[in-house]
């Protein structure tokens, strides 16, 4: 089960991923993402919740942070334990943006 | 040991899913073990998915065993087999961990965290069948 919302902070975009990423899912997971991000400047993906994600996500974390480059245009925060240890695992903790 | 048959398709995961996880909670796996051990088991059967039948279709079993072990670990075996065509994922070139942003492929990850995550995995193709094998031993279980 997933869940994505999001928030407008000033000229910020929050958006907060919850539950699990996997490939039964990851379409609505991408489709949300990029419907979300669409034509904002400066987008913050809050992962707190998100207690799993497979290779499948992380796919989609790493096409969307190529799309906005290096810096703080997309950030990646509240990441947790188990799910950082999968960025560590994949080299994505040096790839994404984390903060 | 306990097995599952199920069509090689994207919509069997719920399926494997339920088994695999019900499996691991018979045996009291804390529920970050029974994670990671659906992870491992979500990227070798997308594995299977993807390239065993392609463009066709086929079945895949799954079984899981819990063989038994000295002290406080469970040792959990999962067993994926196909009749697909022959192909050892384990001869996947691995993913460039040091690449740039820019560079970096999309691809590869599943199967570099399945030999990162569990103890041993090994490939065997018997009988006409693509047989991969996955173990992890779960310390301080009990």
């Amino acid at each position: 089960m997933m869940e994505i919302r999001k928030e407008k902070n000033g000229d910020t975009a929050l958006i907060f991923v919850s539950g699990e990423v996997d490939s039964t899912n990851v379409n609505e997971f991408e489709e949300t993402l990029n419907a979300f991000s669409e034509g904002e400047d400066k987008v913050i993906i809050d992962l707190g919740d998100l207690y799993y994600i497979s290779s499948t996500g992380l796919r989609v974390l790493l096409m969307l942070q190529k799309r906005y480059g290096r810096g703080d245009a997309l950030s990646i925060r509240n990441t947790n334990e188990e799910v950082m240890d999968i960025f560590k695992v994949t080299g994505f903790s040096k790839l994404l943006h984390l903060v | 040991m306990k097995e599952l048959c199920i069509n090689a398709e994207t919509y069997s995961l719920s399926e494997l899913f339920t088994f695999i996880t019900g499996e691991l909670s018979e045996h009291d796996c804390t529920p970050r073990d029974i994670r990671l051990i659906r992870l491992c088991v979500e990227e070798i059967f997308m594995n299977i998915s993807c390239y065993a039948y392609a463009p066709d279709t086929g079945e895949t079993s799954v079984s899981i065993d819990f063989p038994p072990v000295k002290g406080d670990s469970l040792e959990v075996d999962i067993s994926f087999s196909d009749r697909g065509k022959p192909f050892n994922p384990l001869k996947n070139p691995p993913p460039d961990l040091d690449a740039s942003l820019e560079e970096r492929e999309i691809g590869g990850l599943g199967i570099h965290i399945v030999l990162n995550k569990m103890d041993t995995v090994t490939y065997d193709y018997r009988d006409g069948k693509n047989i991969l094998t996955m173990k992890k031993e779960l310390r301080g279980h009990r």
